[in-house]
């Protein structure tokens, strides 16, 4: 088990450079100078200063120095500074990236809570009426513009009920408020975003549950085991379930790079401080050195749950192993 | 053999659901010209934010603009983006799927290494850098999201090669000397058509869904041309008094999108190779 | 030498879609106490889905049985409550299958899957059990086996672990489906072997499913001949071998040279 660990993680370093190197690639692909945001808007910039500046960022350098000063420096956890407000891109990116990773994580939990018993439970009742529900659901789930579904619960639930705050993570008085309020409120700011991030992928991840317990169901151990006896719960529930999520696991791990991206579409949104924000109004507003390390971290922590999805899937699958 | 799927086609209702809409979507892109009561990039700045009445079926935008008219001149727009866009994608992926599964050693672990590298990005992501640095176009996008999305189909092609490959009728071209360009496109091409048609198909799906956030971020197709995805902008501005702005348009993208995706799965049924007797 | 098992009259149907297949026709059949039974015929035959249906194992979507009874130890079990069934699964009636590969469940080692059906049938102390258990069916590596998973040991190995979860409960009847169709031909005749070592020991009756007639002839006292869901001949194994009344009998017997005359 070390060494499958030991391997993944070797062969995870390449992957890492790749990412890199493509978001290095794509900065410098870009029309124009990185610096050109900073001297463009003000006239008073000579072109003097303009070339010092070039020379102070090393832009006038072949690209491959640039590359591996920047690698230099990001081992080093050193993304610079950013073009806004002058911060490290480090500290900007440190103190938005836990709401993120509040909500993603929130949004996995919620798809697991939901779709595991709906896709054993339509597996175990074919055809009935929670069966055929979930086909349609499915499909509908596949084909609904998801930031128009926030938009519509937005409206909906936010203003016309006001049940649910639509934005942000804290209520403006949030500080005044108790610890207990303040969990429960940043609870109610959570509801919305995390339910339309988790909306698709359930769809689809309830679909996966059911066809994998099909499959497994109708496998000799589980009829084998019935024959000894055993009661049909623990036949379910360990038998069939414990091979069934084997994969599901795997394909959890798999949808992580849908949701760190949409993390950028509902962020914005729903106007929630978390890193996916920060990249799209960086994004907007040209502020590379922010762009660039939020496009590192987020590829990152893709390939970080790529490999925790690979490695669960080896602890609890021991025909894996043993290779 | 392709009389088979014709008949098996005929007979598959998802599939000839999705061609129904699909056909009816098609028709009025066309005909929008002469189906919209209005000039969809009129502006009547005395009449905006109205609700949905008899003269405006679905309202007006916050320029005063037939948001009705508008929404069917952005079927152009949705359909245009994503044929274009899966068609790109199409092209791209099969082509590295064959040259990698044909080829395989190093050429197969560079691209496939490449192709693993790329589907670490969130793909919003690099859509969200690349269409910002550009300027926000339809053009922009749908070449943007064509060179974003063909990596899944390249890992498909590139499994249906590899279990090709080793069939005996690809062996023997070889030994008779064909050269490996026509093996590609003339022998492995049309045994993995199956996949690509279905991946392609559910494909404009997901393109269509693309452009709609891009240009509702204000990221894709910039107004006045119409898409859907930019009149629900206007739809979120002001959410609060028209509200009404916020529902069609998402309405006209969820069925297209279905329609794709009936088409889509129902072309799946029917090219199954399992069903093959 | 009292009747153990009865079937009587017994039909059972294949749906799929729209098409009805039956499998099994009007088959009367007895086990008496103590008794080796062989259960001969082609595959296709329906002596599996014979010997399936005895404990309810078949899948309900696809198999309906559609007439008969079958009579174990005085009861109805088509009839029985589930609860009744579970009981007589594998504590008075234990079956064993013909791949022990799939069998056995890929993911929990052999040591937990053989602890938990000995913890359900309230058997004591467990972990000794079951190497009395492993000892009894002549697999000596009990501590290696025990931690493995199925896919660690070999065939002949997870059929005799199959044969041990069968027996744990001393069940009064054993249907062996096919137990020795997937082996190496070697390891046939050591498991054939031990079956009708652990029958003397245990003292029950054996139903053995098989296509194959030598196998019949060497271990069954009395056999019954199945072709198209029907028992076309039914007696001593002995006289069937050598007196086939059925013309498919005959046919069958001729397909093996060294057993007819």
């Amino acid at each position: 088990m070390l060494a499958y660990t030991f391997k993944r993680l070797l062969f995870a370093i390449p992957i890492l450079f790749g990412i890199t190197l493509i978001t290095f690639g794509v900065m410098h692909l870009a029309p124009g100078r990185p610096t050109d945001a900073l001297t463009d808007m003000n006239v008073k910039v000579t072109a003097q200063a303009r070339q010092r500046l070039i020379k102070l960022y090393g832009l006038d350098q072949p690209w491959p120095i640039q590359y591996g000063r920047w690698l230099k420096r990001l081992s080093a956890l050193d993304f610079g500074r950013s073009f806004r407000d002058d911060r490290p891109v480090v500290s900007k990116i440190a103190e938005r990236l836990p709401a993120t990773l509040l909500l993603n994580g929130c949004s996995l939990l919620l798809i697991l809570i939901l779709s595991i018993p709906l896709g054993v439970y339509s597996a175990l009742k074919r055809n009935s009426v929670i069966d055929k529900g979930l086909s349609v659901f499915v499909f509908v789930g596949y084909s609904v513009p998801t930031f128009w579904l926030a938009l519509l619960l937005m409206i909906g639930v936010g203003i016309k009920l006001g049940w649910l705050p639509i934005s942000g993570l804290h209520s403006l008085d949030s500080d005044e408020m108790p610890r207990l309020s303040q969990w429960l409120d940043m609870g109610r700011h959570l509801v919305l975003p995390v339910f339309v991030m988790a909306f698709t992928s359930l769809a689809g991840m309830s679909r996966y549950v059911r066809n994998e317990m099909l499959e497994v169901i109708h496998q000799d151990y589980i009829r084998a085991a019935r024959a000894r006896g055993l009661g049909e719960s623990r036949v379910i529930f360990k038998h069939a379930l414990g091979n069934a999520l084997i994969p599901v696991v795997t394909v959890l791990g798999l949808s992580l790079p849908d949701m760190i991206g949409g993390s950028f579409i509902f962020e914005t949104i729903f106007a929630y401080p978390g890193m996916g924000r920060l990249g799209y109004e960086a994004v907007m507003a040209r502020d590379y050195p922010v762009i660039m390390g939020v496009g590192v971290i987020a590829a990152a922590l893709t390939l970080l749950g790529n490999l925790l999805a690979d490695l669960t899937y080896a602890w609890v699958d021991p025909r894996v192993r043993v290779r | 053999m392709l009389i088979i799927y014709w008949r098996r086609l005929l007979k598959n209702r998802l599939a000839l659901a999705g061609t129904f809409f699909i056909t009816l979507l098609i028709m009025i892109a066309v005909l929008a010209p002469w189906l919209s009561p209005r000039d969809p990039l009129q502006q009547d700045l005395l009449s905006r934010l109205q609700s949905p009445s008899r003269v405006h079926f679905f309202g007006t935008d916050d320029l005063g603009r037939d948001v009705f008219s508008r929404v069917l001149y952005g079927t152009r727009v949705s359909l245009t983006v994503g044929i274009l866009a899966v068609l790109i994608s199409v092209l791209v992926g099969t082509s590295i799927g064959l040259l990698s599964g044909y080829l395989g050693g190093w050429w197969d672990g560079v691209l496939m290494r490449s192709v693993d590298v790329l589907l670490c990005f969130p793909v919003i992501f690099l859509i969200l850098m690349a269409v910002a640095f550009l300027e926000p176009s339809i053009n922009n996008v749908m070449i943007i999201i064509g060179l974003t999305s063909w990596m899944g189909l390249s890992r498909l092609v590139r499994g249906e090669v590899l279990s090709l490959k080793e069939r005996d009728f690809i062996q023997a071209a070889k030994a008779l000397g064909v050269p490996s360009r026509r093996i590609l496109i003339v022998h492995l091409l049309p045994n993995a058509i199956s996949p690509i048609v279905v991946s392609a198909t559910l494909g404009v799906g997901g393109a269509i869904l693309t452009e709609a956030a891009l240009s509702f971020l204000g990221l894709g197709v910039q107004p006045p041309m119409p898409s859907w995805g930019n009149i629900l902008t206007v739809g979120k501005d002001y959410m609060h008094i028209a509200w009404w702005l916020s529902i069609f348009p998402g309405l006209a993208i969820l069925v297209t999108v279905l329609a794709f995706n009936l088409l889509g799965e129902g072309l799946r049924d029917v090219l199954d190779p399992r069903l093959e007797t | 030498m009292s009747r153990l098992l009865e079937i009587q009259n017994l039909s059972v149907e294949y749906r799929r879609g729209r098409q009805v297949i039956p499998a099994v026709r009007h088959v009367n059949l007895t086990v008496e106490a103590g008794e080796t039974l062989g259960l001969v015929g082609e595959s296709g035959c329906g002596k599996s889905t014979l010997a399936l249906s005895i404990l309810k194992l078949l899948p309900e979507t696809e198999a309906k049985i559609t007439g008969g009874r079958i009579v174990f130890e005085g009861r109805n079990l088509l009839q029985s409550p589930v609860e009744t069934l579970r009981k007589i699964r594998g504590e008075r009636i234990g079956m064993i299958f013909q791949d022990p590969f799939s069998s056995l469940n890929p993911v929990f080692t052999i040591g937990n899957q053989m602890t938990e059906t000995l913890v359900w049938h309230n058997l004591s102390h467990p972990s000794r059990k079951a190497r009395e258990l492993l000892a009894q069916v002549q697999l000596t590596d009990a501590e290696r086996i025990l931690s493995s998973y199925p896919h660690q040991i070999s065939g002949g190995q997870r059929q005799r672990v199959m044969i041990a979860l069968a027996i744990c409960a001393k069940p009064k009847l054993l249907i062996a489906d096919e137990p020795t169709t997937a082996l190496d031909v070697t390891i046939q005749k050591e498991i054939m072997d031990l079956l009708i070592q652990l029958q003397k020991e245990l003292n029950m009756s054996v139903i053995l499913v098989t296509h194959n007639l030598a196998l019949v002839s060497q271990n069954t006292k009395r056999c019954a001949v199945m072709n198209a869901g029907e028992i076309v001949e039914e007696g001593m194994t002995g006289d069937v071998i050598q007196h086939p009344h059925h013309p498919y009998t005959q046919t069958l017997l001729r397909c093996v040279p060294s057993l007819a005359r």
